[in-house]
Order: structure tokens, then C-alpha cells, then sequence
């Protein structure tokens, strides 16, 4: 460890007056507004006057709502889905990428990361453009090759909106998750691999019982991440359908807003705020279950 | 590139062409979306709506230069340039700050510090809009140029911190102790030394904070209502809304919120990848 003695007495005052002064200020912002949030969802407030207590009313009420439960079944569902579709493509590039006859290696992984690093509202924009149903990309391609009949309202259809929601939020996030996994797969010994290959373990085997069990726990982590960053799904809905139809798309994020700052209920805000982190702390202990092991928490990832 | 080969068997062909088609495919699909939103946004609306995957007859800025004109565009872009570089300045100097110490130095409460911002990244932030809203109400900093950046310096402060602590792990501090030894102050063995070797990791750091920061939709929608103060992702939604006439406008409003951070990742695409390499396997 490359750690430093603290010399005298004015280095200490240093230290402390350095790190303080900025953690302070990040109590501020970050920690202190979480426990407001828990106090908030406890009370009935307008965002006038003062909060008044009511214990767990709002969670009473919000339980009785069926379109709480239709918002949370929303998001539910594309959290699943996204999470297999991202993890699971994800894990799937970052094996073929292991492979020696792939070609183009690095331009591949380029432009596979490349959606992470743009805003999710210019995504679900410009999935808008592609899924629209006069001059969208989508059905001017399935003209182009033949096949007229798959044509669909993509948004507009009560049916599969939410299923063609999840694409764009898959389609952003493959390439974080291909490099969380590819940095883990590089961070395997070598030594490894070669025995294995001795033995004769080759392509997809050496994929699945060699690289597979050694990032595991990597893995897991993906999905954790992936999960509890899909339960907060918001700009790409807003910007692809803004909920509709109806609320066929509507997430809990959306949902928050509305009650919020539409309806001014600061309360029921916090509550539904406040379910959110439930609902991801639930998922991450499920996951956790699931998929065996302590939890240790790899730090430094986030969504791009 | 091409080595030449003795005929290899079939079955080495179609597994190659099993492995390199998928990849492929999804490549395009990446990258087809950026290239047509760039290119289509140099189109008319009446060329756009003939047919919206051809490329252009002729290269045509109008819908830029309307953006600019009709949509404020200006403004947005200058309110999410003075976002992004403010917030950079400062989570340089904090997470350098705080990282550099609580690297270095074991006192009574580092612990708990380090612990406290770590475990900050697992929290949704958007259970802190409504509390956060509602502070800065009080303050009296809400709807002003300062509600953003304090907010946006405390979100990227985490991975920040992180990552400077994981960069200095693997550097000796010899260069520290001479300079102690030629009697620099703290802050000056900081800022003045230490800092400039830190340079890569700080790149690193700079990139991601520009990104997050460029593209933050929640809290930028929240806190700021005034429209001259609204950065561009709460821009591009008027041009759904309020001037919904144009598609290709919108385009154009896309590719302009888009080329900024097309720019920095070609540039600086090697960076991203330590940083993102860097935050995955150590911890």
C-alpha cells in the first residue's frame, strides 16, 4: 500500500479541512436529500405550507392504485427483458470477441459502445424516426426486402408497444456490459486458457466451461447493475412514446414525475420515489439469491 | 492482413463466417442509426419525407441555421456547455482533492468517508429529485445557472474519487517524500506534483464527467424551468412539441446534441476504455 505518515499537527489540520469541506457538501446533496425523501413519502404535503404526518398513508393509497400496479408491471417487464437481452447479447459479443477469427476486432468494439455514450432522449428520438409508422426506417426495410405483411404500428399498438420500447434501452446498453465483461475476461490468466486448450477445450466449449465460471461474479454484478438501472427507466420512454398510448408504457420513474409535478403531490412523489429504491433493492437481493455468492460490490461502473 | 492460407477445411470456413456475420450485423446496427441521423439532417423536409433513408441530393444547413434561429437553439447549447465545463472544473478539483487524501493518508474517519461515497453509487438518483427540489427552494437556487452544477458535481464525485484512488495505489510516493523533504506544503506536494501525474486518470475522468453531464435529462428537466437556462436534452423535446412542424429540424436538433460527444469518443475513445476497464476490474 502506498500510504503517506501524517507528519505534524498542521498537516492534519490540512487533511481534515481538504476532505471535510467537500464530503460536507456531498452529505448535502446526496445523502440528507435521501432521508428527506423517506421522511417526504411519510407525509401529506402539496409543496405548500408545512408536511403534515400521516404515517404510511401514501403507501396504503399507492397499493390500493391499479395504475400504480400497471406502471410497476411495466417496468418489471422491461427491466426483465432489458436485463436478459442487454446481459445476455452483451455476454454473447464478448465471447465471439474472444475468438480468433473474428475480424476487426477493435473497430467492432468501437462501434458496439458507441450508444452508451449518447443521451438516452436523443435514442429514444431517433428510434422514433426508425419505428414510425409513415416514414420509419423499420417499415420502409421490411417493404424493402419483401416483407409487407410484418409491417405493425410499432407505438401505437397496445400490444407489443412495450416490447418495442425494450429495444432502443437493449440496443443503447450492449456495449457497456460488452466491456464490463471484456475487462473481466481479459483480467483471466492466460495460463489458464492454454491448459485448457492443451486438453483439447476449444471454441464455444472453452467459452462456456472456462470463461463462463471465471466471470461469474462479474456477471452478476452486470445483471445487478442492468436491473436496478432499468427500474429507473425514464428519458427513453418520454422521449419514444411519453407513456402512451394511454399508459401502456408509462414506467415508475414517469409515473414519479407525474404525481409529483404534474399533480403537485409531493408526498405520493416520495412514496413512488421511495418504492423505486425498494423495488431495486428487492431485485438486487433476489439476484443475489439466484445467482449464489457474497455480494461483493465492484465499485466504478455506472451507466455511461 | 491477408496471410496466406492452404485451402482450409469447410467447417473452418462457415464457423469464421458464423462468427464474424453476427458481429457484423450488429456493428451496422450501431452505427447505421448515427450515420443516418447525421446525414438525414442535411436533407429537406419535402426530400426527407420522399424518402427518409436515401442520402441527400445536396448538402443543405438550413435546418441548422433554423434550429439556431427558431428554437434557441444557441442558448441551450451554451447553458449545457457552461453545465458540462463548470461541473469538470470542479469535480477535477474535488475528486483530486478528496481522492489524493483519502488514498494517501489514514486518519481517524477515512473509512467511513471512503465507505459513504462508494456506497452513494448504488442510490437511484431519482429518488433524490423531489428532496433535492425542494432544498433548493428553500436556498433560493432554484431556476438559476447554479442549480445544476452542484447537483452534477455530487453525482460524478463517486467514480471520481474511485478512480483517482485506484490510479494513485500504483504509484510510490518517493516523489512525495522527496518533495516533503525539500519542505513543499501539502497542498503544494498536491496540486503542483501529484496533479500532473495524474493526468491520464484525470482524462479519463474528464471524458466521463463530460458525458454524463452533456447528456443528464432528469434533473435538468426538473430544476430548471426558465427557458433560457434548459440545457439541450430538455431543448430537443420542444422540437416535438412547440415547433413539431419540421422532422428534419429535429434531426438536426438530434445530430447537434449528438456530434459534441461523437467528437470526444473519437478522439478520446482509448481513454474511455481505460476508465470503464479501470472501474470494472479493480475494486
Amino acid at each position: 500500500m502506498n500510504t503517506r505518515e501524517i507528519f505534524n499537527k498542521k498537516q492534519i489540520a490540512w487533511i481534515y479541512i481538504l476532505v471535510l469541506v467537500p464530503f460536507i457538501y456531498f452529505l448535502f446533496v446526496m445523502i440528507i436529500p435521501l432521508g428527506t425523501s423517506i421522511f417526504y413519502s411519510l407525509t401529506k404535503w402539496k409543496g405548500i405550507g408545512d408536511p403534515e404526518f400521516v404515517g404510511i398513508q401514501n403507501y396504503i393509497t399507492l397499493i390500493k392504485t391499479p395504475d400504480f400496479w400497471l406502471v410497476t408491471g411495466n417496468t418489471l417487464f422491461l427491466c426483465v427483458v432489458c436485463t436478459l437481452g442487454q446481459v445476455g447479447i452483451a455476454l454473447l459479443v464478448a465471447f465471439l470477441l474472444t475468438f480468433k477469427k473474428l475480424k476487426f476486432k477493435k473497430f467492432h468494439r468501437a462501434v458496439i459502445f458507441f450508444p452508451v455514450v449518447m443521451a438516452a432522449i436523443v435514442v429514444g428520438y431517433v428510434w422514433r424516426f426508425i419505428y414510425s409508422s409513415n416514414y420509419g426506417l423499420l417499415n420502409s426495410f421490411l417493404t424493402s426486402i419483401g416483407k409487407p405483411e410484418w409491417i405493425r404500428f410499432w407505438l401505437d399498438d397496445q400490444n407489443i408497444v412495450l416490447r418495442s420500447v425494450a429495444v432502443p434501452v437493449i440496443w443503447q446498453y450492449i456495449g457497456l456490459y460488452m466491456i464490463i465483461l471484456m475487462s473481466a475476461i481479459s483480467a483471466i490468466p492466460q495460463e489458464v486458457f492454454e491448459c485448457a486448450e492443451i486438453d483439447g477445450c476449444t471454441g464455444w466449449k472453452k467459452s462456456i466451461y472456462i470463461t463462463l465460471p471465471m466471470i461469474w461474479d462479474t456477471l452478476k454484478i452486470c445483471i445487478i447493475l442492468c436491473a436496478s438501472g432499468t427500474m429507473k427507466i425514464y428519458e427513453h420512454l418520454v422521449a419514444l412514446t411519453n407513456g402512451g398510448p394511454g399508459r401502456a408504457t408509462e414506467s415508475l420513474a414517469m409515473y414519479c414525475y407525474e404525481y409529483t409535478f404534474k399533480f403537485g403531490n409531493f408526498g405520493m412523489g416520495a412514496a413512488i420515489a421511495v418504492s423505486i429504491l425498494i423495488f431495486a433493492l428487492l431485485i438486487a437481493g433476489v439476484i443475489q439469491l439466484l445467482m449464489g455468492g457474497k455480494i461483493r460490490i465492484r465499485r466504478g461502473v455506472k451507466r455511461a | 492482413m491477408n496471410k496466406q492460407k492452404p485451402l482450409t477445411s469447410l467447417k473452418g470456413y462457415i464457423s469464421s463466417f458464423f462468427i464474424n456475420i453476427p458481429i457484423t450485423l450488429l456493428s451496422i446496427t450501431c452505427i447505421f442509426p448515427v450515420v443516418w441521423l447525421i446525414y438525414s439532417s442535411l436533407k429537406t423536409d419535402a426530400e426527407f419525407t420522399l424518402n427518409p433513408v436515401a442520402l441527400p441530393v445536396k448538402i443543405h444547413l438550413d435546418n441548422y441555421i433554423a434550429a439556431f434561429k427558431k428554437a434557441n437553439f444557441g442558448t441551450f447549447t451554451f447553458n449545457s456547455f457552461f453545465n458540462s465545463i463548470l461541473s469538470l472544473i470542479l469535480v477535477l478539483f474535488i475528486s483530486f482533492t478528496l481522492g489524493y487524501l483519502l488514498s494517501r493518508y489514514r486518519f481517524i474517519g477515512r473509512n467511513f468517508i471512503y465507505g459513504t461515497l462508494m456506497a452513494t453509487m448504488m442510490i437511484p438518483i431519482y429518488a433524490l429529485i423531489v428532496p433535492i427540489f425542494i432544498q433548493e427552494k428553500k436556498i433560493g437556487i432554484l431556476n438559476s445557472m447554479s442549480s445544476l452544477i452542484p447537483v452534477y458535481v455530487a453525482m460524478e464525485l463517486p467514480m471520481a474519487v474511485f478512480l483517482i484512488d485506484s490510479y494513485l495505489k500504483g504509484i510510490s510516493i518517493d516523489l512525495e517524500d522527496a518533495a516533503a523533504i525539500d519542505g513543499a506544503s501539502l497542498p503544494r506536494t498536491m496540486y503542483t506534483i501529484m496533479m500532473p501525474i495524474c493526468k491520464p486518470i484525470l482524462s479519463t475522468i474528464v471524458i466521463l464527467t463530460f458525458m454524463h453531464v452533456w447528456n443528464e435529462f432528469a434533473f435538468a428537466q426538473v430544476l430548471v424551468t426558465k427557458e433560457e437556462l434548459k440545457t439541450i436534452p430538455i431543448g430537443l423535446t420542444y422540437f416535438t412539441s412547440q415547433y413539431s412542424t419540421s422532422y428534419t429540424l429535429l434531426l438536426a436538433a438530434l445530430a447537434m446534441a449528438t456530434i459534441p460527444v461523437l467528437i470526444i469518443y473519437l478522439f478520446f475513445y482509448n481513454k474511455i476504455m481505460e476508465g470503464m476497464m479501470a472501474g470494472a476490474i479493480k475494486g
